[in-house]
């Protein structure tokens, strides 16, 4: 809703507008005060008026005018002005179709700490980071150092993009040196022109090498500008540089002289511009993403982007000058007495921290990244029986009891395999012998309903060699035995149980039934095997491999073992399609 | 105990030559009764007359085991024959099945130098006998990713200071035995599910080499934690367990990394920081002229008013500008002076220079006095 009373370049709207309304309040106050002062004046005589009425007219006049100012200003604050980040365009798909490849230098200087933890730890960090600010572009990645490799093509798919990520560590650590222009011809040649497609080149390097102003170079920029590859360049280092560590605890130099590695910012940012590209310098937080999610959504592709709408808040401004104007009203005067100083004081005291806070402020802090996976809020959502939601904020939450209400989650979903995970990891992490038990006795309830009796039999007698006297554990256990001996005999029921009638298992958990835990996460004997989502299994779910425990868990400890090593494999690929070596430079 | 490697060597092949029986294998447990699971040494040891030339050990897959090669050692020793050269060749054998198992060690091929004059080399293929392991069942509940070996943990000190938005490495090390990088990077994921405003990046967990012949079983893995606190203030750094198997008694236990707390400075007060004697000096400044500036116009009104005082040559003249008194100048002491003033004003008590002096004194010194008065009530 756009209220804007004069002419501006930009679309000024507000958030809550009804706020103007509070203008009116100091003209009510106004004219309130007039009718008081005019039974006043019908009280006493002219002449009296002076001695009557306890006018101070020194400052009184200015102060009115500053108070308005404020309210005024105030007012604005509070009706939240600000300005679209995006024009939104309806009808148009979100999907930005901009293919982008990374190219990430991996050469020595890559590896100074003038930016921690390193420049090239950064740049991976800020790469990992990117899919989650991306729009369904397709993001690939590519390496250079001496030479240049494609890792991957672009994809939109992120996690295809961060293993690519992790897999690139060291494929280039046989290839001293920094070939900018080769890798730029090479990351070209992998971003085809495509209809109704856009592409760009974002380069993250230091910039620190001798052919960044080389002709070499600026041909191959000026390809990508012919070939209309814009550049997104973000750029890692500083102007002051730091030594090139040299693998063996010191570090790389120059003609017998350490070499202190800088970043060349004005050569970086003259390709970027000369491409219609942008170039970023990384910084700490997330403002340089932001700058490069923006430059990305700026690219031209065909069908036009659409984009969600963004604001961006000018609160502040209105609100710190009222507080200002404030400050100025009630600041000390050599007329004011002994209480209106303290008084003003008292103002001042409140109002400077109040000053110094909002702007302190201005940058918003991002608190949790999930403010409502919090144990009260999962066990909101298990309490009304949302297990869904409930078994996904316990799986963000660590600890032995957020296992237990994610286990208790998947049990009453019928997931008895994801349960039976949750519970053991809840049992090796308990703090003490109760919550084990607890965690012991819904493990065999899982153990059970999955159809591993024998683990379960394993888990109720762990469970009451812990708390020896419970009955519901005993119960369930000469339940699993039956079912165990019955199925290493092929029998199809068992057998009654002494003193119990009927066989029938599920009147038999209906004995079972426990009490629901009044602690914050489900624990201990809500999970009986007659519980709400005992009897229903997933659509789909398969049934357990017909495998031996034993086998099982030595399958699980070789492939836990397994030890892959892909970088080989990719460094052997790249090598297939690598560019030779244009020019011979410095080794970082 | 040399001369018993020569003795009781173990030779698979049979038709060796009177030269050829100086070499020998023979092969140990480090122990017969291991958990499930549970790491144990198997030692190759290899007696050489000198006159081995290359030694190949034969692929080797055993059944029911996970084999992993550790480093070789090499030693000479002195028998009562001359010196040999003892080749030690170790693995670390991870049974994976409850029982009993017979183990096959591997099988060396060897090239040896004939000791007589001209003979070429000659190939060799020895074996050392089974040996028999009474593998001990582990609690079947228990995940195979839970090491069984005492763990222990160490983490580097974190810096300091940690600026919000600046990434920063936080660096563990783990010694124990039956160690993997997957098993690891599970449970200490498991600890990080809720790092709250802290952006955990990718762990990197590596397990490295530590040549260690004490304990040549012994493993080191580094786990590497990137994190990024997203606000400013105390941020909590969650606590990490790695659950063990401890072999003494195969019984559950774990080690743990308590939950900490990271100082993380606001970006503005680190830009701030440098400049923070300066702003404290202009603060101090600025408060001291925003409090002091009313009591300097005060005084520097009292001192205008004691100079119209002084200045005044006639009782007219003195009542005026005692008038002009500022604000806040109530000095009931100088009532009589003033009445004796305005009697000289307007009634028929006038004052001759010297008194009129005296009283003007008088009335300045009254407006010392309160002042000093008034300091001291202060």
């Amino acid at each position: 809703m756009s209220l804007l009373p004069w002419h501006l370049d930009v679309a000024l709207d507000w958030r809550w507008p009804w706020a103007f309304a509070l203008l009116l309040l100091p003209l009510a106050l106004a004219l309130l005060a007039q009718k008081r002062r005019t039974r006043l004046l019908d009280y006493a005589d002219p002449a009296l008026r002076p001695w009557a009425l306890d006018d101070n007219p020194r400052g009184s006049g200015a102060r009115h005018i500053l108070h308005a100012l404020a309210w005024l200003l105030l007012a604005v604050a509070l009706a939240g002005p600000r300005t679209p980040l995006q024009t939104l365009r309806e009808a148009t798909p979100m999907r930005h179709d901009v293919h982008i490849l990374a190219l990430l230098d991996m050469s020595d200087s890559m590896h100074a700490t003038d930016i921690a933890p390193s420049r090239l730890e950064r740049a991976r960090l800020k790469l990992h980071a990117l899919p989650e600010r991306l729009a369904g572009e397709a993001l690939g990645l590519a390496v250079f150092a001496g030479t240049a490799g494609l890792v991957m093509p672009p994809s939109t798919d992120p996690e295809v993009f961060r293993f690519a990520l992790g897999q690139s560590e060291g494929v280039l650590d046989d290839a001293p040196g920094s070939e900018l222009a080769l890798a730029l011809d090479a990351a070209a040649r992998q971003l085809p022109e495509r209809p109704g497609s856009g592409r760009a080149i974002l380069l993250l390097t230091d910039g620190d090498t001798d052919m960044v102003r080389g002709n070499a170079v600026l041909e191959a920029v000026e390809r990508l500008r012919e070939t209309g590859i814009p550049l997104l360049i973000l750029g890692l280092g500083t102007a002051t540089g730091a030594p090139i560590p040299d693998g063996a605890g010191g570090f790389r130099e120059f003609e017998g002289q350490p070499w202190q590695s800088r970043m060349d910012r004005a050569a970086l940012e003259e390709m970027a511009h000369r491409t219609g590209g942008q170039f970023i310098p990384v910084e700490d937080g997330d403002d340089d993403l932001n700058a490069l999610a923006r430059a990305i959504r700026a690219l031209p592709s065909h069908p036009e982007s659409g984009t969600a709408r963004a604001w961006n808040e000018l609160f502040h401004w209105p609100l710190l000058v009222a507080l200002a104007l404030l400050l100025l009203a009630y600041r000390p005067r050599a007329t004011a007495s002994a209480r209106g100083t303290g008084g003003r004081s008292a103002s001042a005291t409140v109002l400077i921290p109040l000053a110094l806070a909002t702007t302190l402020t201005l940058t918003p802090n991002e608190s949790r990244a999930d403010p409502n996976a919090t144990p009260a809020t999962a066990y909101a959502a298990w309490s009304r029986g949302d297990f869904v939601q409930a078994q996904l904020l316990y799986a963000r939450l660590s600890g032995a009891q957020a296992r237990m209400g994610e286990g208790a989650s998947a049990y009453r979903r019928g997931d008895f395999n994801h349960a039976a995970q949750a519970f053991t990891t809840a049992w090796l992490l308990a703090g003490n012998d109760n919550t084990r038990a607890d965690a012991l006795y819904n493990l065999g309830n899982a153990e059970l309903k999955a159809g591993r009796p024998e683990r379960a039999v394993a888990a109720y007698e762990q469970a009451l060699r812990l708390r020896p006297k419970d009955e519901r554990a005993e119960a369930n256990l000469w339940l699993a035995r039956q079912h165990a001996e019955a199925r290493s005999s092929k029998k199809t029921r068992p057998d009654d149980p002494p003193g119990r009638k009927p066989t029938d298992v599920a009147r038999y958990d209906e004995d079972v039934s426990a009490d629901f835990p009044t602690e914050d996460t489900p624990s201990g004997g809500d999970l009986s095997v007659g519980g709400p989502g005992a009897s229903r299994r997933r659509p789909g779910e398969p049934q357990a491999l017909a495998l031996g425990e034993a086998d099982r868990q030595a399958a699980a400890k070789k492939l836990e073992l397994l030890h892959d090593a892909p970088a080989p494999a990719w460094r052997a690929m790249m090598r297939g399609e690598a560019p030779s070596r244009a020019t011979e430079g410095l080794p970082w | 105990m040399v001369k018993h490697f020569t003795l009781a060597c173990l030779l698979a092949a049979t038709a060796l030559s009177a030269a050829q029986a100086e070499i020998s294998v023979r092969a140990s447990l480090s122990q017969t009764a291991p958990w499930v699971r549970e790491e144990v040494l198997l030692t190759l040891e290899v007696v050489d007359d000198r006159s081995i030339l290359e030694q190949k050990i034969t692929p080797w897959t055993p059944p029911g085991i996970i084999p992993r090669p550790l480093p070789g050692q090499q030693e000479r020793v002195k028998t009562e024959t001359g010196v040999v050269i003892l080749h030690r060749h170790r693995w670390a054998l991870m049974p994976l099945y409850p029982g009993a198992l017979t183990v096959q060690p591997p099988t060396l091929e060897i090239r040896a130098q004939d000791q007589g004059a001209g003979q070429s080399p000659r190939r060799l293929i020895l074996s050392a006998p089974p040996l028999n392991l009474d593998i001990r069942p582990l609690n079947p509940l228990l995940p195979a990713d839970v090491p069984v070996g005492a763990l222990h943990i160490d983490t580097a000190p974190l810096p300091a200071d940690i600026p919000r938005g600046r990434p920063f490495t936080l660096q563990l090390t783990i010694d124990g035995q039956g160690l993997s990088a997957r098993g690891i990077r599970r449970w200490l994921e498991e600890g990080l599910r809720d790092t709250g405003s802290l952006r955990l990046y990718p762990l990197d967990v590596k397990l490295i080499d530590v040549p260690d012949p004490a304990q040549p079983l012994r493993q080191r893995a580094e786990a590497r934690l990137t994190l990024e606190p997203r606000a400013s203030g105390l941020i909590r750094l969650p606590g990490m367990t790695l659950p063990f198997v401890d072999p003494a008694d195969g019984a559950l236990r774990m080690v743990a990394l308590p939950e900490t707390r990271l100082r993380v400075l606001h970006p503005l007060w680190l830009a701030l920081r440098p400049w923070m004697p300066w702003l404290v000096a202009l603060t101090a400044i600025a408060v001291g002229a925003w409090f002091g500036a009313p009591r300097w116009h005060r005084l520097r009104a009292r001192r205008t008013w004691r100079r119209t005082l002084a200045e005044a040559d006639t009782p007219h003249a003195l009542r005026r500008a005692w008038r002009q008194a500022p604000v806040g100048a109530d000095i009931p002491e100088a009532i009589p002076k003033l009445a004796r003033l305005d009697a000289a004003c307007y009634g028929n008590r006038p004052l001759d220079g010297k008194g009129l002096d005296a009283l003007k004194a008088e009335l300045i010194a009254m407006t010392r006095q309160t002042r000093k008065k008034s300091s001291d009530a202060r």
